[in-house]
C-alpha cells in the first residue's frame, strides 16, 4: 500500500492534491446540508421573520449551487487527472521493462507477472477503483469527524451507542473479508486461464490452423466449460455477500431507529440533558444516519481498496524488479576488433539445472568470418546473448582485445556490436529509421547505398513515400505491410547500417528465397569487408564462404576448423550435416 | 462531424430481453420482488420523520408509546423490505453476468468460424470495435445494459410516486424540478454528441498510444531496443502520443464543463422555488411535519431523477455497443459456404481455370489468369521467389479465400459449392508456424475434446519419432501443453513441434497433403527426418510441398515455379534443369556452395 502511495505521489502529485481537497469540499458539503436546514426549521417555528427567513433559505439555495459548480470544476479535473495518473503507471511499467536486466525478459515467470501485472490496470480498472476508494474513505473519515463533533454537542450516549452499532457491522465484516480476501486470490488464475482462451479467437497465428483443423469446437467447448465454473463460483460468493450486505442494511436501520429515539426523547423530556428544538431534532437525526451510513461505507471502501491493491501485487512486484546492473566498466571500445576470447564459459539459464554451455573455449582473429554450427538447442544463440551483454557468464570470461568485455563502458561497447537475430523485430518507424536507428537520415547516402546492396532498392522506389513510408499497420492504416523476406532484408540493412567492427548474424536469410540469399552470400564479402562477423546458420552452405566453423554439440565446442579440415573427419557431426543437406543437390552431370 | 448515430434501440432492449426469456426465465421473478422491495423502501425514511415530528407537536398529547411503536414498525418493516431488497440484487448479479458470458460465448464461436478473409482484415476489426467490446466488462456494455435494466424501473415507478406526491403540494415546484433534469439530459446528449464527433480522432489516436503500449510491453523487443540503443526514442515517441489523447480528452471534458453552466443556471431556478414556495407555505399554516417531510422527498427525487437520468443515458448509450454486438451475430461473415459434402475415400485433384487474385483492399494482384492442374496422386513442389504468392496458393486451395475471378475445380466441382467446414476436412496441412495450444497432448493432435481415437494417436506418434518423449511424460497423452493454464505443461523444442503438428496433419487423414515451409527453422539432420516423413505422410495422396529450399524438389514428382509474374515454370526437375531457365538458375546457385567440398566459386 504504502508503496503504491509513493509511486502515485511521484508520477502525479497535482492529481492527489486534487483528490485531497475534492474529499474536503464534499465532507463540507454533506455538513453544511446538515447543519443550515436546522436554522430555517427553528424560524419557521419561532419568529417567522421574513427578512431572516429570506437570508436563510438563500443560503441553502446559493450553498447548493456553489457546491455544484465545485462538483462540476472538479469533475473535469479529476477525470483528466485519472486519466493522466493511469498513462503514468504505464509509463512507469514500459519504463521497467526498457531497463531491466535481459534475463527477466526470456523468463516465463517474469512474462507471467508482467500480464497479471497489465491485466490488473486494464482488465479489472485495478488502478481506477483504488483512487477511488482512496478519495472516498478520505472524505469519509472527514465526514465522520465532523459529523462527531456535531453529536458530540447533543451527547455522548448517542455517540457511544451508534460506535457499537458499528462494531457490530465491523465484527461481521472482518468476518466476512477473509472469505472475500480468499475468493478472489482464487478467482485470478481462472480468470487469467479463461482470458487466454478468449484470447485465442483474436490472435490471427492460429486461425488458419483453427479452421483447417476444425478446433472451433474443441475450442468453444473450453470457453462454455469456464463460464460455468466461473458463474458457480461466483454464485456462491455473491449469495454470501447479499446475506451479509442485508445484513447490515438491517444494522444500518437499527442505527437510524436508535438515532430517531434517542434524540426523539430529547425533544420531548428533560430527563437526558436540556430539551431540543424541533429543528435540532432534524439536524442531528440526520447527522446521525449520516454518521451511520457513512461509517459502514468506510469499512466497504477500505475493504475495496485492499481487495484492488491486491491485484496491483503483480504490478509492484514487477516495478520493484532490479535494473540492469550498473556496471563500473570504464574503457572504450576502440574502432577496431583484435581478437575475441571465450575463456572457460558455462552458462545456464536462470531457474533452470542444465547448462546450455559448459566450458566453452575459443577464439576469433579480427577480420575474420566464423561461422558457429549445431543442432536445434545446441547453445548457438546462447553464445551470442553472451557476446552481447545481454546475459552474463556463470562461470568463465569473454574478452575482446584482450580486455573483459565487462571492463568495456556499456553504451561503448554496444556500439560496436550490429545483430540481427533470428526473431528481429521492426518498429512502426519510417523505413528509413528502421534502418538508421536515427530520426535524421534525409541525406543519408549510406542508406540508399545499403537500400540497393541488400536488394531492397525495386521495393522502395515502388512506394510512393520511398524511405519515408511507415512500416506496418499497427500504428497507422497508410502503414505498408512488408513481406517476410523485405523485412528481413531490412533488418539486414539495419545492422549494416551501424557500421560496426564486429558484426553478428543469427538465420538472416531463412525468409529469403534462393535468388535473394544468395544475393546477400555473394556480396556478403563486400558488406562484411573488414569486419569481424560471427554467422548462425541452419544452411550449411553459408559455412563455406566462412573461415572457420565452430562446431557445438549438447553445450561443448567439438570442433574448431575451416570447412575443408571439418570435411576430411567423416564421422563428424559437421559432416553428416552438411552431407544431408548437400545431396538433394548434386547435379547430374548433364 | 458525424451526427450521432441513429439506431433501433427499443429493438435491441427488445432483444435483450427475450434473451433473458430464454436463458434464464427465473430472473423474472426475482426482478418482481426486487422492485417491489425497492418501490417501497424509500417510503419508510420518508414517512418517519413526518410521524414522529407530528407526535412532537401535540405538546402535552405526546404519548411515548405512540412514538416508541412508530419508530419498532419503521425498524420491522425497513429491516425486513432493506433484507429482501439487497439480498436479490446482490444474488442476481452473478445470474446477469452469467448471460453476458453466454454472449460472449456466442461471439468466441463467431470469431474462430467466420471465414477467414476477415482474420487478416484490419478494417474488419475497425467496423465491428463497438461489437468486440460490448461483452468485456461487468460494467458496461450488455452486462452494464442488464444491470440497469434490472434497478432501473424502481427508480423509475418511485419517481413516479414521489413527483405525484410533490405535484399535489405544488406543481411549480415539481416543474422546476423537472426543467432541471431536462436540462442536465440535453447537456449530457450535447457531451456524447461531441464526443462521438472526435470518435474517429479519438480511436485513431488510442490506436497509435496503443500501438506504442504494446511495443514497449511486448518483452521480445527487448534485444533490439537495448542493441540498438532505441530505448528513449520509443519512450519519447509514447510520451508524445498520451499528450496528444490526454489533449484530445481534455477538449472533451472542457465542453462538458462549459455545457453545465446551464445546468448550474436551472439548478438554481429549482432550488429557488422548491424553498421559496415551501417557506411561504408555512408561513401561511403549512406544519412543519409536512415541510420536512416534503424537503426530504425533494431530496429524495432530485436524487433518484437524477439517477435515472443517468441511467437512461447511460443504458441508451450503451445499447450502442449492444446493437453493434447483435449486428455482428447476424452478419453473414461466411462460416458455412456451399452443400457439397467432403469427398470420401479419394484423394484430390485441383484445377485452376483463370484464375486472378488480390487480397481484398489491395491493388496488386497476387495471380492473373492462373491456369495448371494438380493431377490426383502427384506430388508437386511449389518454389518460388519471395512475393511470389506462394502461401497464398495454400489459401486459396483449401478455401480460406475465395478468387476473385475464376475458379477452383477439385475433382470437377467448383470449391464455392462445398460446404466450408467439409472442404476445410480435406486438407492436412502443414504451416510454417507451429500453432500448439493450451490443451493436452491428445487433443492438440485430434483437434477435438471428445472421441479421441487413442490407438491413431499413437500411431502418429510412432510414425514421427516422438512416441519415446511422450511416453517420458508424466501423464502421457493426457500431458497438458504450454505453461501457461498448467505450470507443469509442456514446452516442446522446435523441432519436436514440428513433428507434432505433422503428427495432427497424419491423424486428420486428409484427402490432400499440403506442406508449407515446415522445416525453415529447423537443422539439417532434423530437417532430414521431416522430409522422410512426408512420404508416410503422403502415402497415395495428392500433395503439395511449399518451400524455398530446393533440396525438397528432390522427392517430389513435379515442380511449379511461380514467380510475381505468375506461374513460370512446370515440369519435372529433369526437365527444368534441362531448360536452363529460372529454375536452373535458383537451384545451381542454392547448391552452389554445397558442390564438391565447397570451394567458392567466384561469379562475375
Amino acid at each position: 500500500m504504502k508503496s503504491f502511495l509513493s509511486i502515485s505521489w511521484k508520477a502525479s502529485p497535482s492529481y492527489i492534491i486534487l483528490l485531497l481537497v475534492n474529499a474536503l469540499l464534499e465532507s463540507a458539503r454533506i455538513v453544511v446540508n446538515i447543519i443550515l436546514p436546522k436554522y430555517l426549521i427553528d424560524e419557521l417555528l419561532g419568529n417567522k421573520d421574513p427578512q431572516m427567513l429570506l437570508i436563510l433559505g438563500s443560503a441553502i439555495v446559493l450553498s447548493n449551487v456553489i457546491f455544484k459548480l465545485i462538483e462540476n470544476i472538479m469533475k473535469k479535473q479529476l477525470t483528466i487527472g485519472r486519466i493522466k495518473l493511469e498513462e503514468k503507471m504505464s509509463q512507469i511499467m514500459a519504463n521497467k521493462i526498457m531497463n531491466v536486466d535481459f534475463s527477466y525478459l526470456e523468463n516465463p515467470y517474469y512474462l507471467d507477472l508482467k500480464e497479471r501485472a497489465v491485466f490488473a490496470i486494464n482488465n479489472q480498472l485495478a488502478l481506477e477503483n483504488i483512487i477511488v476508494g482512496i478519495t472516498n474513505t478520505i472524505r469519509d473519515l472527514i465526514t465522520i469527524i465532523s459529523l462527531l463533533i456535531i453529536l458530540f454537542s447533543l451527547s455522548w450516549v448517542l455517540v457511544v451507542f451508534l460506535l457499537l452499532t458499528i462494531g457490530l457491522n465491523l465484527w461481521i465484516y472482518s468476518s466476512f473479508a477473509n472469505y472475500q480476501q480468499e475468493f478472489f486470490q482464487s478467482i485470478i488464475p481462472i480468470n487469467r486461464k479463461y482470458g487466454y482462451y478468449m484470447g485465442l479467437g483474436f490472435q490471427d497465428k492460429p486461425q488458419k490452423d483453427i479452421r483447417l483443423y476444425n478446433m472451433g469446437q474443441m475450442l468453444t467447448q473450453r470457453v462454455i466449460e469456464y463460464n460455468k465454473d466461473l458463474m458457480d463460483e461466483f454464485q456462491v460468493f455473491y449469495n454470501r455477500l447479499g446475506k451479509i450486505e442485508g445484513l447490515y442494511n438491517v444494522i444500518n436501520v437499527l442505527q437510524a431507529s436508535i438515532a430517531y429515539g434517542y434524540v426523539g426523547l430529547r425533544v420531548i423530556s428533560d430527563k437526558f440533558g436540556p430539551n431540543i428544538s424541533i429543528g435540532s431534532f432534524t439536524m442531528y437525526v440526520n447527522a446521525a444516519i449520516n454518521f451511520s451510513q457513512t461509517t459502514t461505507k468506510l469499512g466497504k471502501n477500505i475493504t475495496l481498496t485492499f481487495q484492488m491493491l491486491q491485484y496491483l501485487d503483480p504490478f509492484m512486484e514487477f516495478i520493484s524488479l532490479p535494473e540492469t546492473k550498473e556496471y563500473s566498466g570504464k574503457l572504450k571500445m576502440e574502432d577496431e576488433i583484435k581478437s575475441i576470447s571465450f575463456k572457460n564459459v558455462s552458462f545456464k539459464y536462470p531457474g533452470s539445472d542444465k547448462y546450455v554451455l559448459e566450458d566453452i573455449s575459443f577464439d576469433i582473429k579480427g577480420g575474420e568470418k566464423i561461422s558457429i554450427v549445431g543442432l536445434n538447442g545446441a547453445g548457438k544463440t546462447t553464445l551470442i546473448k553472451l557476446l552481447c551483454r545481454l546475459y552474463e557468464p556463470d562461470s568463465g570470461e569473454i574478452f575482446v582485445n584482450g580486455h573483459n568485455i565487462y571492463d568495456y563502458e556499456y553504451e561503448s561497447y554496444m556500439e560496436k556490436i550490429a545483430v540481427i537475430f533470428q526473431d528481429y523485430k521492426l518498429f512502426a518507424f519510417t523505413v528509413g529509421e528502421n534502418i538508421s536507428c536515427n530520426e535524421r537520415y534525409k541525406e543519408d547516402k549510406k542508406i540508399m547505398d545499403l537500400i540497393e546492396e541488400v536488394g531492397l532498392k525495386e521495393k522502395i522506389d515502388s512506394l510512393p513515400n520511398g524511405l519515408d513510408s511507415l512500416i506496418g499497420k499497427a500504428y497507422d492504416d497508410k502503414g505498408i505491410e512488408l513481406s517476410g523476406g523485405e523485412s528481413q532484408k531490412i533488418a539486414i540493412a539495419r545492422a549494416l547500417y551501424k557500421d560496426a567492427p564486429l558484426i553478428i548474424l543469427d538465420e538472416p536469410t531463412s525468409a529469403l528465397d534462393p535468388l535473394a540469399e544468395a544475393e546477400i552470400y555473394e556480396h556478403f564479402n563486400t558488406l562484411v569487408k573488414g569486419k569481424t562477423a560471427i554467422y548462425i546458420s541452419h544452411r550449411m552452405s553459408s559455412s563455406v564462404f566462412c573461415d572457420r566453423i565452430l562446431l557445438i554439440e549438447d553445450g561443448k565446442v567439438v570442433d574448431y576448423d575451416s570447412h575443408a579440415n571439418l570435411m576430411e573427419k567423416k564421422d563428424s557431426l559437421y559432416y553428416k550435416l552438411f552431407t544431408t543437406q548437400a545431396k538433394n543437390y548434386q547435379l547430374d552431370i548433364a | 462531424m458525424e451526427k450521432q448515430i441513429k439506431y433501433p434501440f427499443c429493438k435491441t432492449i427488445n432483444r435483450l430481453i427475450k434473451n433473458v426469456n430464454e436463458k434464464n426465465p427465473k430472473l423474472y421473478i426475482y426482478f418482481f420482488i426486487y422492485t417491489i422491495a425497492a418501490i417501497i423502501y424509500p417510503f419508510f425514511s420518508i414517512l418517519l420523520p413526518k410521524l414522529l415530528i407530528e407526535q412532537f407537536s401535540l405538546g402535552s398529547m405526546i404519548s411515548l408509546k405512540n412514538i416508541l411503536r412508530i419508530i419498532l414498525s419503521f425498524f420491522i418493516l425497513s429491516s425486513i423490505v432493506g433484507f429482501i431488497e439487497t439480498y436479490i440484487k446482490s444474488s442476481c448479479y452473478t445470474k446477469i453476468t452469467a448471460l453476458r458470458l453466454d454472449y460472449l460465448k456466442d461471439q468466441f464461436q463467431k470469431l474462430v468460424e467466420m471465414d477467414y478473409k476477415y482474420v487478416e482484415d484490419a478494417s474488419f476489426y475497425e467496423t465491428y470495435d463497438r461489437a468486440l467490446e460490448a461483452n468485456n466488462s461487468n460494467d458496461n456494455g450488455v452486462e452494464g445494459v442488464y444491470h440497469k435494466l434490472f434497478t432501473t424501473p424502481a427508480v423509475f415507478i418511485t419517481s413516479i410516486l414521489f413527483s405525484i406526491w410533490i405535484g399535489r403540494v405544488s406543481v411549480w415546484i415539481l416543474l422546476s424540478l423537472i426543467l432541471n433534469v431536462v436540462a442536465n439530459l440535453w447537456i449530457q446528449r450535447k457531451v456524447n454528441e461531441y464526443e462521438y464527433s472526435m470518435k474517429k480522432e479519438l480511436s485513431r489516436q488510442n490506436r497509435r498510444k496503443r500501438y506504442y503500449y504494446e511495443t514497449t510491453h511486448d518483452f521480445s523487443f527487448g534485444k533490439e531496443i537495448r542493441l540498438y540503443n532505441l530505448k528513449n526514442r520509443v519512450l519519447e515517441n509514447y510520451n508524445k502520443e498520451i499528450q496528444k489523447y490526454i489533449d484530445l480528452n481534455k477538449l472533451i471534458k472542457k465542453k462538458e464543463f462549459t455545457l453545465g453552466f446551464l445546468g448550474l443556471f436551472t439548478l438554481f431556478i429549482n432550488q429557488a422555488a422548491l424553498y421559496g414556495i415551501l417557506i411561504w407555505k408555512v408561513v401561511h399554516g403549512m406544519s412543519i411535519a409536512d415541510f420536512s417531510m416534503y424537503l426530504a422527498l425533494i431530496l429524495q427525487l432530485s436524487l433518484l431523477l437524477n439517477t435515472l437520468i443517468e441511467d437512461i443515458s447511460f443504458i441508451y448509450r450503451e445499447s450502442l455497443y449492444v446493437y453493434d454486438f447483435f449486428k455482428f451475430l447476424d452478419t453473414d461473415l461466411g462460416e458455412v459456404g456451399g452443400e457439397k459434402k467432403a469427398i470420401e475415400k479419394d484423394t484430390l485433384e485441383i484445377e485452376f481455370k483463370n484464375v486472378s487474385f488480390k487480397y481484398p483492399k489491395t491493388d496488386n494482384y497476387i495471380f492473373e489468369n492462373l491456369n495448371f492442374k494438380i493431377p490426383k496422386g502427384q506430388r508437386l513442389a511449389i518454389v518460388g521467389l519471395n512475393g511470389a504468392g506462394k502461401s497464398t496458393l495454400v489459401k486459396l486451395i483449401t478455401g480460406l479465400y475465395d478468387v476473385d475471378e475464376g475458379e477452383i475445380l477439385i475433382n470437377g466441382i467448383p470449391i464455392k459449392d462445398f460446404n466450408k467446414k467439409e472442404l476445410y476436412s480435406m486438407f492436412s496441412v502443414v504451416f510454417q508456424e507451429v500453432n500448439i495450444l493450451a490443451f493436452t497432448l491428445a487433443e492438440n493432435i485430434a483437434c477435438t475434446s471428445e472421441n479421441i481415437d487413442i490407438n491413431r494417436v499413437y500411431e502418429v506418434l510412432d510414425k514421427v519419432g516422438l512416441k519415446d518423449k511422450v511416453d517420458s511424460f508424466p501423464k502421457g497423452l493426457e500431458q497438458m501443453m504450454l505453461k501457461i493454464i498448467d505450470e507443469n505443461g509442456i514446452e516442446l523444442s522446435g523441432g519436436e513441434s514440428q513433428k507434432l503438428v505433422i503428427a495432427r496433419a497424419l491423424y486428420k487423414n486428409g484427402n490432400m497433403v499440403i506442406m508449407d515451409e515446415p522445416t525453415s527453422a529447423l537443422d539439417a539432420l532434423a530437417e532430414a527426418e521431416i522430409y522422410k516423413d512426408f512420404s508416410e505422410l503422403v502415402e497415395n495422396k495428392t500433395s503439395i510441398y511449399i518451400s524455398h529450399r530446393l533440396s525438397s524438389t528432390k522427392f517430389c514428382d513435379v515442380i511449379a515455379l511461380f514467380d510475381k509474374r505468375g506461374l513460370i515454370e512446370y515440369g519435372t526437375h529433369e526437365e527444368l534443369m534441362e531448360k536452363r531457365g529460372e529454375y536452373y538458375k535458383m537451384f545451381t546457385i542454392q547448391g552452389k556452395y554445397y558442390q564438391e567440398g565447397g570451394e567458392i566459386i567466384e561469379t562475375a
